[in-house]
């Protein structure tokens, strides 16, 4: 605990770390508080006020259906948020036992475990995303699922990697010479020595998942309408882009905050606990 | 140098291994999908005897192993096939879209480069100063921006505002200009980081010191020492992100109605027309393979150190 405080000290240091940190503690206040911030909620119809530019009654205009589009972006940072962290949580469940397994073991299940990261490094994860989700069917999970999927592999990597310098390590030779079971060895002697570079990389990952779950949305395979996904918001508005340009523009301006946010927080992060790691 | 002979034939031999398993996978996961292509065409027009002669003759009836290798055998005879959709030769269908999304996919990643590597040179070089710090902010931002919804802010101003370009579609080179920059600048970002953070090493090593204390001139240590060793994990950057910018190209078509490959491959996925998808799934996972295998040997000829490693490690 200690030393998650002390870390936590030297980051706030760190400009980028600090930016970063802000960005995200607003986020998460907005998605927190969404029901009190926003002042409709994201599905309220008003067709009388349909496509009307911002005012002081509907700060950033309304939709085709009369909806306030600031309550659906406010909305949407729940979704947002919540699909990074499942996919990513998914990512690091598969990502890093399958490192550490490849690291530590060696030989003929490090091939194939290698064989299959190969593989699905070798596909746009768009592609498969996009199979995946004709597949299982439009909805939200499935694009989580599908998002965890595609992205496991660059986990699987670092930590193999890691694993592999780190099994040869006097400290390791003890615990096996004093009798600790494979199992042992790789989560309380190995695994505790990748965690700086598994919270470096996990939080760059968010914001690509972020932006995977919406290109999904975009493209009708993720939520679906009425949800305030902001994914979902870009496609509708794509047919009024003459007549109602600002329902186009702020969704955007709302995933580029929160993605310049976790990538601040990653970057920052890295130069406080790993400055050599190249991401 | 044998070991590196030696390293490359490895790499070709699993690269048809990763790309065997790339088009079985999708073949599979295609295959697990409700529903079949004949229903998607026309099921009402159709009775179910006229459906399962449609069935019998694509070879929909048999065990989805089987048509893999039919797929397979007949790809081995250089034939890819035939559109279930609309009846079209693969081949054919694939090289009247494959210029359309070559051309947007190189021109972004000339664009990039052209861009990114001198202003990320120079950046590096004079670290720290108000030029970096607009570059380095400028890029945070970039790299945050969605490809698609930057697409469609492009459309909002240049078409929509100014009126100088036409939204979508294929008309002559003015047609070129969004869907390159919208490949363009996010990308533009990394590419620009990397070759930031490289010279920035490159700097601090020892024979760059010497150089400079032994008093050479300045753009002379930058330009011989500094770029060469700096450029090195940007070529390799160069080839790795060939699949990344097909993968965005999927998008970036959709926005503008492009008549590439990418979108394409959006449609015969939603009409489940296997063969197009196995026949793009293919030359996306070759190109993939390719391009990364390149890379990763490029990096051996241009830097010995990893060469020296190659050879005695397993990879």
């Amino acid at each position: 605990m200690m030393k998650i405080l002390t870390t936590f000290g030297a980051a706030c240091r760190n400009r980028t770390f600090l930016v970063g940190f802000i960005i995200m503690l607003s986020v998460g206040i907005t998605a927190m508080f969404a029901s009190r911030i926003a002042p409709y909620t994201f599905d309220e119809i008003d067709v009388l006020n349909a496509l009307k530019p911002p005012s002081s009654q509907h700060l950033l205009g309304t939709d085709h259906l009369g909806r306030d589009s600031f309550s659906r972006l406010v909305y949407g940072s729940q979704i947002a948020l919540q699909v990074g962290f499942i996919a990513v949580s998914i990512q690091l469940l598969i990502g890093v036992s399958l490192g550490l397994i490849a690291g530590y073991f060696g030989g003929r299940i490090d091939r194939v475990i290698v064989f299959v990261t190969d593989v699905i490094w070798a596909l746009p994860p768009i592609i498969l995303a996009i199979a995946i989700c004709t597949v299982l069917g439009p909805s939200l999970t499935n694009v989580i699922i599908a998002i965890a999927v595609v992205s496991w592999a660059q986990f699987t990597r670092i930590v193999r990697s890691k694993t592999q310098s780190l099994k040869n390590m006097p400290y390791v030779e003890a615990a096996r010479a004093v009798g600790e079971s494979d199992f042992s060895i790789m989560v309380r002697y190995i695994l505790p020595n990748v965690i700086p570079v598994i919270i470096v990389l996990a939080t760059l990952a968010l914001p690509i998942a972020i932006i995977n779950t919406t290109a999904m949305g975009f493209l009708g395979l993720g939520a679906q309408p009425p949800a305030p996904d902001w994914g979902v918001i870009l496609s509708e508005s794509m047919t009024y882009i003459r007549r109602a340009p600002w329902i186009s523009i702020f969704p955007g301006l709302a995933i580029i905050y929160i993605v310049l946010g976790f990538n601040l927080l990653g970057e920052g992060l890295r130069d406080v606990l790993d400055p050599r790691l190249k991401i | 140098m044998n070991d590196f002979a030696g390293y490359a034939a490895r790499r070709f031999v699993q690269g048809i291994f990763i790309v065997l398993a790339v088009t079985a996978i999708l073949f599979s996961i295609m295959h697990m999908m409700p529903g079949d292509p004949i229903q998607l065409i026309d099921s009402t027009r159709l009775d179910a005897e006229a459906v399962a002669k449609l069935r019998h003759k694509w070879g929909l009836d048999k065990p989805a192993v089987v048509q893999y290798l039919y797929w397979l055998g007949n790809l081995l005879r250089g034939e890819m096939g035939h559109s279930i959709t609309n009846g079209q030769s693969v081949s054919v269908l694939l090289a009247s879209r494959l210029p359309f999304t070559l051309q947007i996919t190189l021109l972004a990643l000339l664009l990039q480069y052209l861009i990114a590597v001198p202003l990320g040179l120079l950046a590096g070089y004079y670290q720290g100063s108000f030029f970096d710090k607009t570059v380095v902010v400028i890029t945070s931002v970039l790299r945050a921006i969605p490809y698609f919804w930057l697409g469609i802010i492009l459309i909002i101003f240049f078409s929509v505002y100014l009126r100088l370009l036409p939204v979508s579609g294929y008309r002559g080179w003015s047609s070129l200009i969004m869907p390159v920059l919208t490949l363009t600048l996010p990308a533009l970002a990394d590419t620009l980081r990397l070759t930031r953070s490289e010279v920035l090493e490159v700097l601090r090593e020892k024979h760059v010191i010497t150089a400079i204390a032994k008093g050479l001139r300045q753009k002379l240590v930058v330009l011989r020492h500094v770029l060469r060793n700096a450029l090195v994990p940007v070529t390799v950057m160069f080839f790795l992100s060939v699949p990344w910018l097909i993968g965005g190209s999927v998008i970036t078509e959709t926005i503008f109605s492009w008549p590439g490959m990418g979108r394409l491959l959006w449609k015969a996925i939603s009409a489940q027309d296997f063969p197009v998808v196995q026949g793009i799934v293919l030359i996306i996972s070759m190109l993939t393979v390719v391009s990364t295998t390149i890379g990763d040997i490029l990096t051996g000829i241009l830097d010995p150190r990893i060469r020296a490693e190659l050879g005695g490690k397993k990879l």
